[in-house]
């Protein structure tokens, strides 16, 4: 099980909204908050990683239901305070008294890859290779669920990242490589009507080879 | 309760920031006015430019980050990035199922039909209904890949180069290569209304 985050594939979600308007930003506060995630990406506070795990954390309600600056706002503030950056007390004293900021859960220790990168020679493009169904729970993990326990094959050699499961606690996390994984609908949905391919790119430690 | 403050948090977190001298007025305010340099008028100028020059276009499939390096060099992201050819048989399309990815430095930051709930549960599952929804029928002899970003590889949708521009100067090119395009939830249209949104930071409301 993943979280409320992990959306590809869920049932249930009703029309596209706003198809028609490509704007980024409505309003300038959207803007202002994408300057300091951005300064903080380049001075080192915390990386992507950090906001996301934030975000992954946000209580289901809130998660649903708020604008989509109003989860990277949360990402950014506690990624901040996670950080040591900031204290809670700190932003509180600059919040007007009226206003509350939404909590999120606390992090969970880090997930871990492998503690070398494994073996670099143990897969190859064209090879099948299955995705690992036994991550822990409230993690961060960045394999969808829809992919979890399927089969798919290696269609390219990706980048070398730091692993998202300790990367996200802001310690230098070790490198590992990722690959693109390439799967077939009709195996992650066999009922479905449509055909085609969906490709996927995840961390060599979130791989098995295809039995 | 939560959803009508964003402003006032945002603020908020941003003075608490500069007391703490975690960063300063001048490095926000420097990474706020890049922002218009960053969008898929940039993207726009390296489809254009694969669709006049086939050396180039077989350099952006080979590598596509060295081919765009000149626009990623002001990014603080650390992409990799793979350019999607579509074809008489094959249309691509992006989505990031799990947030909101997308290579910044030549589409911008996304829009929000991107970011939305709905788009990142559906287009994995039924991609040709969704594309359909958002006013784009692929036929159905064309086989529609899905890219979902998960690992910070980005990817660049190469559309199809449509009839009717023979003779467009790169500029003239460039104009019909949308966001939208760049994403793969559109095709380039010879006539119809162009324009390029960008990442408009400077004209939205305070």
């Amino acid at each position: 099980m993943s979280g409320v985050h992990d959306l590809g594939g869920k049932p249930g979600f009703g029309s596209i909204p706003m198809v028609d308007d490509d704007r980024e930003y409505k309003e300038r506060w959207e803007f202002v908050l994408m300057g300091m995630t951005r300064s903080a990406y380049a001075t080192g506070p915390y990386r992507a990683d950090s906001l996301r795990y934030v975000i992954e954390r946000i209580e289901p309600s809130y998660y649903l239901t708020a604008p989509y600056y109003g989860r990277m706002l949360l990402g950014a503030a506690y990624s901040y305070i996670e950080a040591g950056a900031l204290t809670f007390e700190d932003l509180q004293r600059h919040t007007p008294e009226n206003v509350t900021w939404p909590r999120v859960s606390p992090p969970l220790p880090a997930h871990t890859g492998h503690p070398d990168n494994g073996d670099p020679n143990r897969f190859a493009v064209g090879d099948r290779v299955t995705v690992r169904n036994d991550f822990p729970e409230g993690r961060h993990v960045r394999a969808p669920g829809y992919v979890r326990g399927r089969t798919g094959k290696l269609i390219r050699k990706g980048h070398m990242i730091p692993f998202p499961g300790q990367a996200c606690f802001r310690d230098p996390a070790p490198r590992e490589r990722t690959w693109l994984v390439q799967f077939e609908r009709a195996d992650l949905w066999p009922d479905s009507p449509e055909r085609g391919a969906i490709t996927v790119d995840l961390w060599d430690s979130y791989l098995l080879p295809a039995a | 309760m939560y959803n009508d403050n964003e402003r006032e948090r945002t603020m908020a977190l941003r003075a608490a920031l500069l007391e703490k001298g975690v960063h300063t007025h001048e490095q926000m305010e420097e990474m706020e006015n890049s922002f218009d340099a960053w969008g898929p008028h940039n993207g726009a100028a390296v489809i254009a430019k694969a669709w006049v020059d086939p050396e180039y276009k077989q350099a952006l499939l080979a590598d596509a980050k060295a081919a765009t390096e000149h626009y990623s060099a002001i990014s603080p992201f650390d992409w990799d990035l793979v350019a999607l050819e579509n074809t008489d048989t094959v249309h691509n399309v992006l989505v990031c199922s799990l947030c909101s990815c997308t290579y910044k430095p030549l589409i911008g930051q996304p829009p929000f039909w991107y970011k939305s709930l709905e788009y990142r549960a559906r287009l994995v599952r039924d991609p040709r209904g969704v594309l359909a929804e958002m006013g784009l029928d692929v036929p159905r002899e064309k086989e529609i890949k899905v890219w979902d970003i998960t690992a910070e590889t980005g990817y660049l949708v190469i559309p199809q180069r449509p009839a009717g521009t023979e003779g467009w100067t790169e500029t003239e090119l460039a104009a019909i290569v949308t966001k939208k395009c760049l994403i793969g939830a559109a095709v380039p249209q010879v006539g119809g209304a162009a324009g390029q949104s960008s990442n408009n930071a400077q004209s939205v409301e305070a």
